[in-house]
């Protein structure tokens, strides 16, 4: 009961399902809000723009590093300048000796190298150096290097010299100064920083507009450190004496970027990006991801967020960028630019916000499910009542618990009202039916109860003592229910005969996926009105044996088997009519009935006896072991026949009967039977004999044959019913299609071979036919090939056709006569007068003539000379194995020579390998035709490609 | 019929379970533990920890969702800031999450409740992996795992053997050879006779705390120790220091020794002296050529052997140094963070690759092989050569930490140097006459008794306050 209910009509269901489609609905809305509306979009934009600002930061940041700090050194300019001033109006010489004398530079340096230091420490620089002007490779100047410029250590024992004169180097040391790996005592290799400066201002300089020509480089190497490098040309009496530098270190601008970093959400990527013209230069990274390193960042293009752009190369990663303004309007290097650039995957800049629609989907997917659960709860108090109610229904009746819901508590009283009425309907029901008498009882099986309940009667219709009401499914199998009981009789699928009782039984069933339910009821009474009318149909009222139907309908019903050793007796009873003329009717019943009580003689348990009609019997013995059983129980019988007699009329006369005797036979059927009984019977009765007659098969086909075949011969042959199939003939030069030869099918399968048809259609004298529809037929189906070959029609020698055939074929393929090949077979005793005019009509259809099978022995080089044929078709027996037989090649080679110096066209009859065919083309045939050309078909079909490719190869190799 | 309370249950359980997972799915997918690491690398040695840190960042890192920065200091910077850090001083920055640190620093910072134990990120097997040698000084007095070693080195003697080979050359009478620099007294034998022949200094030493340290404990004594009470307590036996003092300062106001700059490389390379004690993750920075002038460049070839220990020393003691890293008590994502870039960074390979550009020892057993000192070249090769037999056949020894041992050794670095170029000072302004007699004073006992007394109460002044 539970299982029928839909899942959708439950009540928990019905009560959960609106609600939860309501609060679903509500999430929904909520979430197209949150989706659709502008919150997140300028969430986004916001966050967007807190990138810009932390990029921007870094930018300023630096901006400031580069201006105000790091390139911050007018002071100190100013200091070398007025030391360079006074040093060389203390010397009283020029700027010129002062670049000239290494010496004199090296006094200038010891001035100076406090200076150098200060800038370190001062502008917070990692490198701080001045290099001299000099004539030669190499140049005075002192180097200083500090790799951590945001720490200084008291003792400056962080300060590294990297290049000094030993005089300044022992004063550095002395200050707690280090030396570099790599130092050296002056600078090598560096004048391309003074070359800058040459290359580019021509003009006087003007030592206080050094900030002018001052410049940022974006990659300077120094003893293996690379740094950014603010250059600034010293600059006395307008000319360049020297270059000071300072700048921090790659590694250290990198750190320095890299402390702006806050969280996880920051900045992660930066780079610093030099554009001079259009040539962009990556000047520094601070790459968090290295994959960016592959990309080009100056490739990029609009988002929709203002200032804000994507790679081209990689939509993923997007960027913004900030100018640094390093330097005036009026500088030299005014055309140079320098960016800020911050790069960030996509999605780890609205990270956050991606997470906050995430936790707000989660949220409302989580309320959604808490709600639906715990609407699941409430409906418990009102489901748990009801589902307790109803295990309690199904278990053991009503009862009367209350749920304690008022509008069920209501439906159960009207339940228990409505139970107790369907509790009094079986039992008025039985009493209605045991009222018409028909006793009937049933049965109910539960399969999750593995009981079977029976009804009162149960026991008492099945005529068994009275049993339990609840039985299991084996006992009710084994033991009571009659399945496998002996003494019923299971007649068919519902009815059952009670042996014991001579009681007949019906049941029905019904089952289901539950189990089944079933009645059972004493149909006795009926069955024997049934049966009785049941035999009198199908029995012959005066002798009791079966009458026609009768005996069908048992041959019918009987098992395969039982006819395997079987025999059909057919008897004709003599002088019946003249029994019946002479001493009237009842005399004639007499000798029916007394005949067929000798007939009853035979085993009936093996036979069948039937009276078919008047005086003709029949008796079919059956399921016999053997052929000698059978034989054994004619005999007996024949003996007994001899001396039987039979009552007529109070006087005891002798039957006198004709039998025939057909042994059954598989391939048969029952009416094949019957039919060579009737004429093994008749065989004697003719004979004037009585006695017993078996089946002669001889006498039988004989007379079938000659009476069958010959009708459907002609039959088929008046019909027309032959097909014509198409082999093609080939020409051997080209391996094109040169015609086709039609050849005869016969569509009736007894007459396939087209040699019988001949033969038979010669025997019956059907050959003016032949001759007919070889030409109609062949042609017909040639027109619907619709092909423009040749078209071979073998012609009858002996037969030609009629004046009126002629004007038909004229009339009805006009068009392609001229077409037409006739092959004509010379035969033994030609009638000269038909074949030449044959030849007539061919000459008159503008047809050609072509010698068939040539070489059979009728036909002779004489014949070719005679009828000048245009082809001449060589027998298949000179062909097969042509290759292997140089006897054979001889003679056809002589033969084809005399055709091609008679203008015949020689073919090659029946190729059936590729070596007949490479014989037969190098012997010089002009056509050929056979299997390995192409086998004959019901469609015109070109040869396969293949073959052709064999014929040109072969060909062409021939003439070569 | 269904379990109503049962399925309520697994309904809500089912819930509860997609929170947490959602949550910690969320977490992981975007909470990157950010780890800030000082250390005290310089130069080179900078910049191969710097390229390090980025190799465990594009790797391990981006998997585990680590990511380290590392910020780097002097020595003396990195503690001074560690400790302003971990007292919170007005400006001082917020303390790392792991920091790399000497036992005596690591001891002060687990007294203010800075050091992580961790004997629960590393398990027997992890440790099994190390040179057992170096394992002793990761454990503090209180028995815990609290620093793992990461780069260790010791010190050798470097000798400017083109320079020295020409001093033996041309006083062949001498009979001085190379077995002499193995013991103290014999350095201080042949730089006289160096000084009566180019009247320059011979030797130089940086580190004078390890020479305190390393001399008391070959002359049986443990300079820092604890009392039964658990006090410490510094040795104060006068004939140690008479020891100490006699084998450094007299030499050194003799003009045997000099020291100035940070490093002594830098004296030799200015051809002030011959030969130094040094570090042996100082290798790389020997010279090639000596710059005594503008003029005067000289290709020279390198020579290391063991530092010299004294003669009568009570065992084959050698200095054990290299700060280990030691990761802050924090969270237990950042302390399991901090300890996985250590694992990384002390595998054997990556171990190796980075000593290797450091010059420093790999700490891992059996990774001090001939193949990987194959792969060095130059200085650092027999630098490498040097410290396997030191490793081999030398006890490694780190004087006992305490709160007060950085502060003394301190005082132990200048002491020495800066009473010995005070007393030159003294000298060089004397007239003539007089320096003789100066001189004298300062190799008297009386002026080592005075010494003696003013330096143990400096140092006193440390401990006992």
């Amino acid at each position: 009961m539970k299982k029928d209910h839909k899942f959708f009509n439950k009540l928990s269901v019905r009560f959960i399902l609106p609600f939860s489609v309501l609060i679903i609905s509500q999430s929904l809305i909520l979430l197209a809000t949150i989706c659709f509306g502008s919150t997140f979009n300028s969430l986004n934009s916001k966050t967007v723009e807190t990138y810009q600002n932390k990029v921007q930061l870094r930018s300023n940041y630096l901006q400031y590093s580069m201006i105000d700090s790091w390139s911050n050194i007018s002071s100190d300019y100013d200091f070398i300048n007025e030391k360079i001033k006074s040093f060389i109006s203390l010397n009283d010489t020029s700027i010129k000796d002062f670049v000239n004398d290494k010496n004199y530079q090296k006094d200038f340096l010891n001035e100076i190298n406090d200076t150098l230091y200060s800038i370190l420490r001062k502008n917070k620089v990692s490198e701080s150096f001045m290099v001299l002007k000099s004539n030669d490779d190499e140049n005075e100047g002192i180097y200083l290097r500090d790799y951590n410029p945001s720490v200084n250590s008291y003792k400056n024992n962080d300060v590294i010299i990297e290049i000094s004169p030993t005089s300044i180097r022992n004063n550095y040391i002395n200050n707690g100064f280090d030396i570099a790996k790599l130092y050296d005592t002056k600078f090598t290799n560096i004048n391309y920083l003074f070359d800058e400066f040459n290359s580019n201002l021509n003009e006087e300089l003007n030592s206080s507009e050094y900030k002018l020509y001052a410049y940022w480089l974006d990659s300077f190497m120094f003893h293996d450190f690379e740094s950014i490098t603010y250059i600034v040309p010293l600059i006395y009496q307008n000319s360049i004496y020297g270059i000071l530098g300072t700048g921090v270190s790659k590694t250290y601008l990198k750190q320095e970027l890299m402390h702006f970093r806050t969280n996880r959400n920051d900045v992660q990527n930066i780079a610093i990006v030099k554009k001079k013209s259009d040539e962009y230069t990556l000047v520094s990274t601070d790459y968090i991801e290295n994959q960016l390193k592959q990309y080009t960042l100056w490739n990029y293009k609009k988002t929709k967020y203002d200032s804000m752009y994507t790679l081209n190369q990689n939509n993923k990663y997007w960027l913004t960028y900030y100018q640094l303004s390093l330097y005036s309007e009026s500088s030299y290097r005014v055309d140079e630019q320098w960016f800020v650039v911050g790069i960030t995957q996509k999605s780890k800049l609205f990270n956050d916000n991606d997470y906050i629609f995430y936790q707000i989907l989660y949220a409302i997917i989580l309320t959604s499910t808490i709600i639906i659960c715990l609407e699941f709860i409430i409906s418990i108090p009102i489901t748990k009542p009801i589902k307790k109610l109803i295990k309690r229904l199904s278990s053991s009746g009503t009862n009367n618990q209350k749920t304690n819901i008022y509008e069920i508590d209501l439906l159960l009283e009207e339940l228990n009202a409505y139970e107790e009425k369907v509790y009094e309907m079986p039992k008025k029901m039985n009493q209605l039916l045991s009222l018409t008498g028909l006793s009937v009882a049933t049965f109910e099986f539960d399969n999750g109860k593995n009981e079977v309940l029976v009804s009162k009667d149960f026991y008492k219709i099945i005529s068994q003592k009275e049993g339990a009401s609840r039985i299991t499914l084996d006992d009710f199998r084994r033991n009571i229910f009659f399945f496998s009981q002996k003494d019923y009789l299971q007649i068919n699928d519902q009815t059952i005969y009670n042996n014991k009782t001579n009681k007949w039984l019906k049941y029905k069933l019904i089952e289901n996926n539950k189990g089944f339910i079933g009645a059972i009821y004493d149909v006795t009474e009926q069955m024997n009105v049934t049966l009785k009318v049941q035999f009198e149909r199908d029995h012959d009222i005066l002798t009791g044996l079966y009458n026609r139907r009768g005996f069908y309908n048992k041959i019918n019903s009987l098992d395969k088997n039982a006819f395997k050793n079987s025999c059909l007796m057919m008897f004709d009873i003599d002088n019946l009519k003249h029994l019946n003329d002479t001493y009237g009717h009842e005399a004639g019943d007499d000798y029916i009935i007394g005949f067929s009580q000798i007939l009853s003689k035979i085993d009936t348990e093996h036979a069948l006896l039937c009276h078919l009609s008047g005086d003709e019997f029949l008796a079919f013995l059956y399921n016999y072991d053997s052929f000698e059983k059978i034989n054994e129980e004619i005999n007996k019988f024949q003996e007994y026949a001899k001396t039987a007699k039979c009552n007529i009329m109070g006087q005891l006369i002798p039957v006198c009967f004709s039998c025939g005797i057909a042994f059954y036979n598989n391939e048969f059927d029952f009416d094949e039977l019957r039919r060579k009984a009737d004429f093994a019977m008749y065989e004697i009765k003719g004979n004037g004999k009585n006695g017993f007659n078996y089946f002669d098969p001889l006498a039988y086909n004989q007379k079938l044959i000659n009476k069958e075949t010959n009708a459907r011969f002609v039959s088929m042959i008046k019909n027309k019913d032959i097909d014509y199939y198409f082999q093609p003939i080939v020409n051997l030069k080209t391996g094109e299609v040169h015609g086709y030869e039609a050849l005869m099918r016969p569509l009736d399968n007894e007459f396939k071979s087209p040699l019988k048809t001949i033969e038979m259609a010669k025997n019956l004298n059907l050959l003016e036919d032949i001759e007919h529809i070889s030409f109609f037929n062949a042609l017909s189906k040639y027109c619907i090939e619709d092909s423009d070959k040749l078209l071979f029609i073998n012609s009858l020698s002996s037969h030609i056709l009629s004046e009126n055939e002629f004007s038909d074929l004229k009339n009805d393929f006009n068009d392609k006569l001229s077409k037409i090949v006739i092959e004509v077979t010379e035969e033994e005793n030609i009638d000269l007068e038909k074949l030449n005019k044959k030849l007539d009509y061919i000459s008159k259809m503008n047809a050609t003539f072509a010698i068939d099978d040539y070489g059979t022995g009728y036909n002779n080089i004489l014949s070719i000379l005679k009828y000048k044929p245009r082809y001449v078709k060589i027998n298949s027996e000179f062909i097969s194995s042509i290759d292997k037989d140089i006897a054979k090649q001889r003679l056809v080679k002589s033969l084809i020579s005399y055709c091609s110096d008679n203008d015949i066209l020689s073919i090659a009859e029946c190729i059936e390998t590729k070596e007949e065919l490479q014989t037969v083309i190098k012997l010089g045939f002009d056509l050929g035709q056979g299997y390995f050309l192409g086998k004959p078909n019901s469609h015109i079909l070109e040869i396969d490609e293949d073959v052709k490719k064999i014929i040109k190869q072969n060909a062409s190799f021939k003439n070569e | 019929m269904l379990n109503y309370k049962k399925l309520f249950a697994k309904l809500l359980l089912a819930n509860i379970f997609t929170i947490t997972m959602f949550s910690c799915a969320n977490k992981k997918n975007n909470e990157m533990v950010n780890l800030i690491i000082w250390d005290y690398y310089s130069n080179s040695q900078q910049v191969a920890f710097a390229n390090k840190v980025d190799e465990f960042n594009n790797t391990v890192g981006k998997e585990k969702n680590i990511y380290v920065e590392q910020v780097a200091f002097s020595t003396s910077e990195l503690e001074n800031k560690l400790f302003s850090s971990a007292n919170n001083e007005p400006g001082a920055d917020a303390f790392p999450d792991a920091f790399f640190a000497y036992n005596d620093t690591t001891y002060a910072l687990d007294k203010l409740g800075k050091v992580a134990s961790l004997d629960s990120y590393f398990s027997k097997e992890d440790l099994d992996k190390f040179e057992q040698k170096f394992l002793p000084q990761s454990y503090l007095p209180d028995g815990k795992l609290k620093i793992i070693p990461i780069a260790k080195s010791t010190e050798a003697l470097y000798i400017n053997k083109t320079y020295f080979d020409k001093f033996v050359d041309d006083n062949k009478n001498l009979n001085i050879s190379l077995n002499d620099l193995s013991t103290i007294e014999g350095i201080i034998r042949v730089s006289e006779a160096y000084y009566n022949y180019a009247h320059k200094a011979f030797y130089g030493r940086d580190s004078l705390s390890n020479y305190f340290v390393i001399s008391a404990k070959q002359l049986g004594f443990e300079i820092f120790d604890y009392d039964n009470n658990g006090n410490f307590y510094v040795n104060f036996d006068k004939n140690l220091y008479k020891q100490i003092f006699n084998n450094y300062f007299v030499p050194y106001i003799k003009g045997y020794f000099t020291s100035s700059g940070r490093f002594r490389s830098s004296d030799l390379q200015a051809g002030n002296i011959i030969c130094y004690t040094g570090s042996t993750s100082s290798g790389g920075f020997f010279p090639k050529q000596v710059i005594v002038s503008d003029n005067q460049k000289d290709d020279i070839e390198a020579y290391v052997i063991p530092a010299p220990i004294f003669t009568n020393t009570k065992g084959k003691y050698a200095v054990s140094q290299g700060a280990g890293m030691v990761v802050t008590k924090s969270t237990k994502e950042k302390e399991q963070a901090s300890s996985e870039f250590i694992k990384w960074f002390t595998k054997a390979n990556t171990n190796q690759e980075f000593a290797l550009s450091t010059g420093y020892m790999p700490v891992i057993k059996d990774t001090l092989n001939e193949e990987f000192i194959n792969k060095s070249t130059g200085t650092n090769k027999k630098t490498y050569e040097v410290c396997k037999d030191i490793i081999d056949n030398y006890i490694l020894y780190a004087n006992k930490s305490s709160l007060y041992s950085s502060s003394i050794r301190s005082i132990f670095d200048n002491e020495l140097d800066e009473l010995a170029k005070n007393a030159l000072e003294v000298i060089d302004s004397k007239p003539e006459s007089e320096k003789e007699n100066t001189i004298n004073y300062y190799l008297s006992n009386g002026y080592f008794e005075e010494w003696f007394a003013s330096f143990k109460q400096k140092i006193e002044n440390v401990y006992l306050g």
